[in-house]
């Protein structure tokens, strides 16, 4: 093997820590970005796959005359649109108690919005009836039970058999649906729709509802821009073809199809804004290990500098370190990702009938995010690179003066300074020093503890406004992974933390401080960062909401709850506080003699 | 009894290549106030020998003995309160905390032990009276020596370990502190051992002690030490 070769395979071995940190961070990002992200592109896909397979119509059209339409209106309608994509049907409603019931006469078996039957089967006598299937809002129904529909001719009821449960694309809410019929006592307020039924006829005994499909290729995408301007001008020609007798509705003023659509579309918004946040947050941890790295690697590097290596050739290596840890990091986020989309669309049926999970080969956010993460990681080593490299091997050969101590802003106000004690002088002084290791670990810090409030923020609201359901799912994700991610923040910057100070450490080791006493040198230090961070955290989580909650225009800071409050930034010291008890043992472990002999 | 003693005490480390005795055998004693060069090349076992006296590793074999106590009995945690209390140590890097004034340096050792010294009036002994406040990157080699002589002293340990105390300084100044660590010790009444390979030391020294390949090659009383200043190297 090839003494480069070999040198950057031990490159990989001896700083595995590193190596793993980036691995995971980057497994982390991708997973949650690309996850989150791709959740939206789904969604639409299956959407769209349905609006296609069962040939969902674009148009809904009431008489609003008691005898319906007129033979005339249709055959314009069948002119305008084609006969083979109108279909026509008796609908009526009628109010049973508080709530209401409707009932459709058309053919179940056309294509043309493909009604699916899920049980039994057609009805085949007189007597039988199909009913719709049962959702949070409409009451359960089993093939066989009895169901009464009130005759509003008669006023008295019939009863009917249930022969087969269907399910009608243009109800795939689960959430109460309004009906057409206003309450008695009521202009405005309309009743909840409880019980849809069916009667499967070629012949309905009066027409009062045409259903027609206009998409096609030409007409562009379900609900993308086009097919809303489109949309909007067939509906306008329609009502003029047919006049005041008939009110057209469209697919946006289905509840179902289009609060699908725009619930995945607030999800992407809510992805859009995290993923700027965690792509930040994860440039930090990289830009923070590979400083540190270089920096240990300082002796390397003036030995292949006096070796006559070209500075290209030596930072390539450490590239190459960050782009395989990088690419090995995708590869965990693809699937992490792939999890997250399938459970967060799947969360969707909380609310919705989903179709089936869309196996498209379509990977564009993962794709976006894997590239976006891997060419900022590899430029970051590379500048780090050029910085390290810049030096004169006799200057990297000599060990880098340690920071030069100097009095802090505090000490001019005596009365605070004074009333401090000794090791919390220090510990004030050193946080106060070191202004980029202390900005970097606060940002971080306040990043993720900002992402977890919003997480909670997002949850409480979601609880609340009962009809967001799915939104729980997500909300649940982005507490889960912001908590990760904060963790692995904290984690990192405590390690690279206590690797600059193992010759500190050693120090305090040999004068007989305890094993307590030198730790908690070093903790005081997290532990401050970390309240700083979560105390900062919490209302910059509260403007962070807001901006959320307006962009998606969906919910308020007034909806969160109080423990979201508290729980946020304990969160984020609790994290803290793992980190540095995980890191308890390299810090005991120091070694007095390697650390105090030579400088690094 | 003397007032450390050191009886056939061995050292080994276990590394993959098998077990590597970097002490064997060794066998001494010292007497209190005494000034003790223990003199060797690189690789002889000074720094391993140093190690075991300063509390900072335990003997594989042998008995360890400061004033009564014995050392190479002690658990990790007696080692510590040995280290604290007992020990001063002064470093051939200095190792004074960057983030600390000097008298916070001194007071760093201090603060931990019971019959400390006034911070204050040993920085005035070593020199730097004028100079407590100042950050470690604000003084030369020679004064960072001081201050972590003074953080040695003020400790009132029984035993002051030196491993190559003029290692960074220049000519001038590392007899200057040789001369500060010897005054240490005779005004004071201190037991100092400094570990050094420059051999021009051992005419300054009570007691030479020569140390090669882990063995101890010879013990040598100088019945009249030199001053400092009329040894040239």
């Amino acid at each position: 093997m090839k003494a480069g070769l070999k040198t950057a395979f031990r490159l990989f071995k001896k700083h595995f820590a590193r190596f793993t940190t980036i691995i995971a961070i980057v497994a982390v990002s991708i997973g949650f970005m690309s996850g989150i992200g791709e959740v939206e592109n789904k969604i639409k896909i299956g959407a769209r796959d349905l609006y296609e397979q069962s040939r969902v119509t674009d148009l809904y059209i009431k008489s609003s005359s008691p005898s319906g339409f007129t033979p005339q209106e249709i055959v314009t309608v069948c002119q305008r649109f084609g006969e083979e994509n109108v279909k026509t049907g008796f609908c009526y409603e009628t109010a049973k108690g508080e709530n209401a019931l409707r009932v459709y006469w058309l053919n179940v078996e056309d294509s043309l919005g493909k009604i699916e039957l899920l049980e039994g089967e057609l009805p085949t006598q007189e007597g039988e009836i199909l009913a719709e299937r049962e959702t949070e809002g409409l009451t359960s129904c089993a093939v066989g039970d009895t169901v009464y529909i009130p005759n509003p001719m008669t006023g008295g009821e019939t009863a009917y058999t249930v022969s087969g449960i269907v399910y009608n694309p243009l109800h795939i809410y689960n959430e109460d649906e309004p009906s057409f019929t206003k309450r008695e006592d009521s202009q405005e307020d309309v009743l909840t729709l409880k019980e849809i039924y069916y009667f499967h006829t070629q012949t309905p005994p009066i027409i009062n509802d045409i259903y027609v499909r206009v998409g096609n290729e030409a007409f562009g995408e379900l609900f993308s821009n086009d097919y809303e301007e489109n949309i909007a001008i067939v509906k306008a020609e329609t009502e003029t073809l047919l006049g005041d007798g008939a009110t057209v509705l469209t697919l946006y003023e289905n509840i179902g199809m289009y609060s699908l659509f725009s619930y995945a579309e607030k999800v992407g918004q809510i992805g859009i804004i995290f993923v700027v946040f965690f792509l930040l947050v994860t440039l930090l941890v990289v830009y923070s290990t590979m400083s540190r790295l270089f920096e240990e690697e300082r002796a390397q590097i003036a030995c292949q500098k006096t070796l006559g290596i070209a500075d290209n050739r030596i930072t390539g290596k450490y590239v190459w370190f960050v782009a395989v840890g990088s690419a090995i990091g995708g590869g965990i986020g693809f699937f992490i990702g792939l999890l997250l989309t399938s459970l967060l669309y799947n969360g969707f049926n909380m609310q919705y009938r989903m179709p089936p999970f869309p196996d498209s080969l379509n990977f564009y956010y993962y794709a976006l995010t894997f590239g976006i993460i891997l060419l900022a990681n590899v430029v970051l080593a590379a500048l780090c690179g050029k910085k390290a490299t810049s030096s004169k091997p006799a200057q990297l050969l000599t060990p880098k003066a340690p920071k030069a101590g100097k009095k802090v802003i505090l000490e001019r106000i005596p009365f605070i300074w004074k009333a401090l004690s000794f090791k919390y002088k220090s510990t004030v002084r050193n946080v106060l020093l070191f202004k980029s290791r202390f900005l970097m670990t606060v940002i971080s810090v306040v990043g993720a503890t900002v992402l977890v409030f919003a997480g909670l923020g997002l949850f409480n609201c979601a609880v609340n406004h009962g009809e967001a359901g799915s939104l729980i799912g997500i909300s649940a994700v982005l507490i889960v992974f912001s908590g990760v991610l904060c963790a692995l923040v904290i984690y990192n910057l405590t390690n690279i933390n206590v690797s600059e100070r193992t010759r500190e450490i050693a120090t305090l080791m040999v004068l007989g401080y305890h094993e307590r006493e030198v730790t908690g040198y070093i903790y005081r230090e997290v532990y401050i960062m970390c309240a700083i961070g979560a105390v900062l955290g919490v209302p910059l989580g509260m403007a962070f909401v807001n901006f959320v909650f307006d962009f998606i225009s969906f919910g308020s800071l007034a909806e969160v709850e109080w423990w979201s409050y508290v729980l946020t930034p304990v969160m984020t010291m609790l994290f803290g506080f793992i980190s540095t008890l995980l890191l308890r043992k390299k810090i005991v472990k120091t070694d007095m003699n390697a650390s105090l002999k030579t400088i690094e | 009894m003397s007032y450390l003693t050191l009886e056939k005490v061995i050292k080994d480390y276990q590394s993959q290549a098998g077990a590597l005795r970097a002490l064997d055998d060794v066998s001494f004693s010292l007497e209190n106030g005494e000034f003790v060069v223990v003199l060797g090349p690189s690789g002889a076992g000074k720094t391993t020998l140093l190690n075991l006296l300063g509390g900072m590793d335990d003997a594989t074999e042998g008995k360890i003995t400061l004033d009564g106590k014995e050392i190479s009995k002690l658990n990790k945690k007696q080692l510590t309160q040995y280290r604290r209390e007992d020990i001063g140590f002064v470093f051939q890097f200095y190792n004074l905390m960057p983030n600390l004034t000097a008298i916070e340096n001194v007071e760093l050792a201090t603060e931990i032990c019971k019959d400390a010294l006034d911070p204050k009036t040993v920085l005035q002994s070593v020199g730097l009276g004028e100079r407590l406040t100042n950050f470690p990157a604000q003084l030369s080699g020679g004064e960072q020596q001081r201050v972590s002589i003074a953080r040695a002293i003020a400790k009132n340990p029984k035993l002051l370990l030196c491993d190559e105390p003029t290692g960074a300084l220049d000519y001038v100044t590392g007899k200057n502190i040789l001369r500060l660590l010897h005054d240490v010790c005779k005004q004071n009444k201190k037991l100092v051992v400094v570990v050094t390979h420059n051999q021009a030391l051992k005419e300054m020294a009570d007691k030479v002690i020569t140390i090669k390949n882990g063995r101890v090659e010879g013990v040598y009383v100088n019945a009249q030490p030199k001053p400092i200043e009329e040894i040239e190297w």
